[in-house]
């Protein structure tokens, strides 16, 4: 978890040959060796607690915040940054390491992205929970109980996710590895047959006494964290742990109400004070200041070689030129089945031309488009029919014998429309009369209707109604459960974070960021904040 | 082909409310269609049947009829073709439908108007003159089949070189009132007297002659099955060239 000596143990690894992802975090006072964790990795576990609503330090268990939804499009993202990560390595002596402490949460939505075992050794690395609480409430100002609980949690589900791994993960003890380090890493280094190549890393950290006893922290929890860390010091590997003792801290940190309502007010008084400091900040007028980090060094990785999977669409230097104007420039995409990805960027930056380019509705100026079964079906401007003046009937039955007629009856799919869209007596009269929330709803149903197998949204959608939150968002999650690709270009971040995983970042009909949809969400952000700056 | 053959009861269907949506207020609905045809008839007929002395007056009100049908329809399709891919921007910018999709079905519609104005007229001429009919059977079907047929090949090239130069779409209306003037649709063609040559120089006349030859000469079979097949051929050659010019065309839009 965090503040365990993670970033420690990376540069032991470090010593004896491993290979780190790309992009690192840069260092921070907190950690001035630098934390060894690749902001891509980063980015896309913070999108596996995001869709389970949970923030880095949430406490709660996972599953029940799951609305569960499917999440096959995490899976493949983590899958296509694993594997874009080792088509970058160049050495194969090396052996690869990851890190991350959102891990001991996020670790089983990496497990089911393996197809060849990528993630094949595991390290548990545990630290003294008073230890862990004194460190994180020094660098988050997190409250004592709170972090006590939350080291509850990471190394609860740490060791629940070395029983579902089903490998042999050594324990390492922080304090071990910073008193002993040869003892503490024998383990590991026998089991992988690592030898040193080069020196290990001066230890830096300062040692503080710990504490007997924790402040606002009732007695039974600092009990029942220090027993739960004695006991697994007891044990060399994660595996070995008994489930009787996991099910005694799952019930715990499950299901005791005390350590609930402790929470509960620990997160209201927080709320209190942040209100009261936002108050003063605004009296004060001052301007918070404004990280603007450059898109340019995110390009290369955005672009490295992506995975061998069969690509659903790929454009390859792809360019749309309308007379002098360039509306797409040099664009490479690669679309894998079943992904989920936002086109990001400013109006007039291209993301409807190439929506359409990606529909099939436009071709390529220059550079070459590439499809793998059909384009992806439109829902860009509605196109109920010739004229406004036919009604909703009208539009429905134009529908049905253009998509329909041989699949289903027309009675059968007018009931079906009728239900979805609850237009009721409205399908009576001309669709001049209608609101545009009401044309979006009676295009959607007919588009989807047709079952495609992927879909291009344009932000339109975003202007559903009240019905869009209730219906169409339904029938969008059991089309993306049909592992369906969808693209959808859009300025909400809500709906771009319910459905997509992947963000792209369009400026000028150029790619500027490919990658994580939260990455993407905060460069575009930062790039719209230094505009209005 | 099997992408029009799939898609014949969505052309049918959506050409049948083309026709009928300009008369969805009023009380007559599409019989207004047979009306105004009928009072344009009698009007014209009346005018130009005296002004050049028609001694028979049945024959000229069948040559009249035909004529001017014809005529209406060729010049409907031909006006509709001018801005046709202008009116159905949004489809073709949102709908992977191809281009002749919406050429045919403009075409359907033109159709739909020529026999729903003709059905009153055409019931008129057979009771006052049941050789009308006759005439029909002998030949008179297959010189229709010739007019809708060239102008659904002419629709097909119209469409998509008035987008590529928009100067052919203000053109069209004064070349079509022109060709109308100068062809013998209200009148005959010796009230033309020494000028009627010109006649054969007007090629939009000729799809005319070929409708009403069964009515007003001899039936020429091999001719008119030659132009079928002829056209046949060109309206396939087009639908295949339109829909490959699918991307070309929304580029224009």
């Amino acid at each position: 978890m965090h503040r365990s000596g993670t970033s420690l143990l990376m540069r032991y690894l470090e010593s004896f040959g491993a290979t780190f992802p790309p992009n690192l975090l840069p260092s921070a006072p907190d950690n001035p060796d630098g934390f060894q964790e690749s902001e891509d990795f980063v980015a896309i576990n913070e999108a596996i607690l995001h869709h389970f609503n949970s923030p880095w330090d949430g406490t709660w268990p996972l599953e029940n915040n799951s609305q569960s939804r499917p999440t096959d499009h995490l899976i493949l993202e983590c899958k296509r940054s694993l594997e874009n990560w080792i088509s970058t390595v160049k050495s194969t002596n090396n052996f690869l390491a990851l890190k991350d402490p959102r891990l001991c949460r996020t670790y089983h939505i990496w497990h089911k992205s393996q197809p060849q075992n990528l993630l094949n050794h595991g390290v548990a690395i545990i630290r003294h929970p008073f230890a862990v609480v004194q460190s994180i409430g020094y660098r988050d100002d997190m409250p004592a109980a709170k972090a006590l609980l939350l080291w509850l949690r990471h190394n609860y589900e740490l060791c629940t996710q070395a029983k579902t791994a089903n490998q042999q993960w050594p324990i390492i003890i922080f304090e071990s590895l910073l008193n002993e380090p040869n003892i503490a890493l024998q383990t590991i280094k026998s089991q992988l047959n690592l030898e040193k190549i080069k020196e290990p890393p001066e230890i830096r950290s300062s040692r503080t006494e710990l504490p007997n006893q924790l402040d606002q922290v009732p007695p039974e929890l600092q009990q029942i964290a220090k027993d739960f860390f004695n006991a697994i010091k007891c044990y060399k590997f994660a595996q070995e742990i008994p489930i009787t003792m996991l099910s005694q801290i799952e019930n715990e940190i499950n299901n005791n109400p005390e350590w609930s309502y402790l929470l509960l007010s620990i997160e209201t008084n927080r709320r209190h004070q942040l209100g009261i400091a936002l108050a003063e900040q605004r009296q004060k007028q001052s301007k918070s200041e404004i990280i603007t980090k450059g898109l340019t060094e995110y390009q290369e990785i955005a672009q490295a070689e992506k995975s061998e999977n069969q690509a659903f669409i790929q454009l390859t230097n792809a360019s749309i030129k309308r007379g002098e104007s360039v509306i797409i420039e040099r664009i490479n995409l690669k679309i894998s089945t079943g992904e989920r990805i936002a086109l990001i960027g400013a109006n007039g930056s291209g993301k409807t031309s190439l929506l359409r380019l990606l529909s099939g509705l436009y071709r390529c100026s220059s550079g070459n488009i590439c499809f793998q079964g059909d384009p992806l079906l439109p829902i860009i401007e509605p196109t109920l029919g010739f004229s406004d003046q036919l009604t909703g009937i009208q539009c429905c039955k134009q529908n049905h014998l253009l998509y329909h007629q041989h699949s289903i009856k027309w009675s059968d799919f007018f009931a079906e429309i009728e239900k979805f869209t609850e237009l009721g007596e409205a399908l009576n009269h001309a669709i001049a009369t209608w609101s545009q929330g009401m044309r979006l709803r009676l295009n959607f149903a007919l588009t989807t209707a047709r079952a495609p197998t992927g879909l291009a949204l344009d932000e339109g959608l975003a202007a559903g109604d009240q019905w869009f939150h209730r219906k169409a968002r339904q029938r969008l999650d059991q089309f993306l459960d049909e592992r369906a690709t969808v693209v959808i270009a859009s300025h909400d971040t809500e709906l771009l974070k319910r459905y997509c995983s992947r963000g792209v970042i369009l400026e000028k009909g150029k790619i500027t960021y490919d990658g994580s949809l939260f990455r993407a969400l905060q460069l575009y952000q930062a790039e719209l904040q230094s505009l209005v700056n | 082909m099997n992408y029009y053959w799939r898609l014949l009861p969505a052309l049918i269907y959506s050409s049948w409310l083309r026709m009928r949506l300009p008369y969805k207020r009023t009380r007559m609905g599409k019989s207004w269609l047979s009306i105004s045809t009928l009072l344009s008839l009698l009007v014209l007929g009346l005018v130009y049947g005296q002004l050049t002395r028609v001694s028979n007056w049945q024959a000229y009100a069948c040559y009249l009829s035909i004529g001017l049908l014809s005529w209406n329809f060729l010049a409907g399709t031909i006006s509709a073709s001018c801005d046709l891919f202008i009116r159905v921007r949004t489809q073709l910018l949102n709908q992977e439908i191809r281009p002749s999709y919406y050429v045919i079905e403009q075409w359907l519609t033109q159709l739909f108007i020529f026999l729903q104005s003709g059905l009153l007229i055409g019931i008129i001429l057979i009771i006052a003159a049941p050789s009308v009919f006759t005439n029909f059977l002998n030949g008179g079907w297959l010189g229709l089949i010739n007019l809708w047929l060239g102008c659904l090949w002419i629709s097909l090239t119209i469409s998509p070189l008035s987008l590529r130069w928009p100067d052919i779409a203000p053109l069209i209306p004064v070349a079509l009132q022109l060709s109308f003037l100068a062809s013998p649709i209200l009148y005959y063609s010796k009230s033309l007297g020494k000028l009627a040559w010109l006649v054969n120089l007007n090629p939009l006349f000729q799809w005319i002659r070929l409708a009403r030859q069964a009515w007003t000469e001899q039936f020429d079979w091999r001719l008119q099955f030659g132009v079928l097949f002829l056209q046949l051929i060109l309206v396939l050659i087009m639908i295949k060239y339109l829909d490959r010019q699918r991307w070309i065309l929304v580029e224009k839009l």
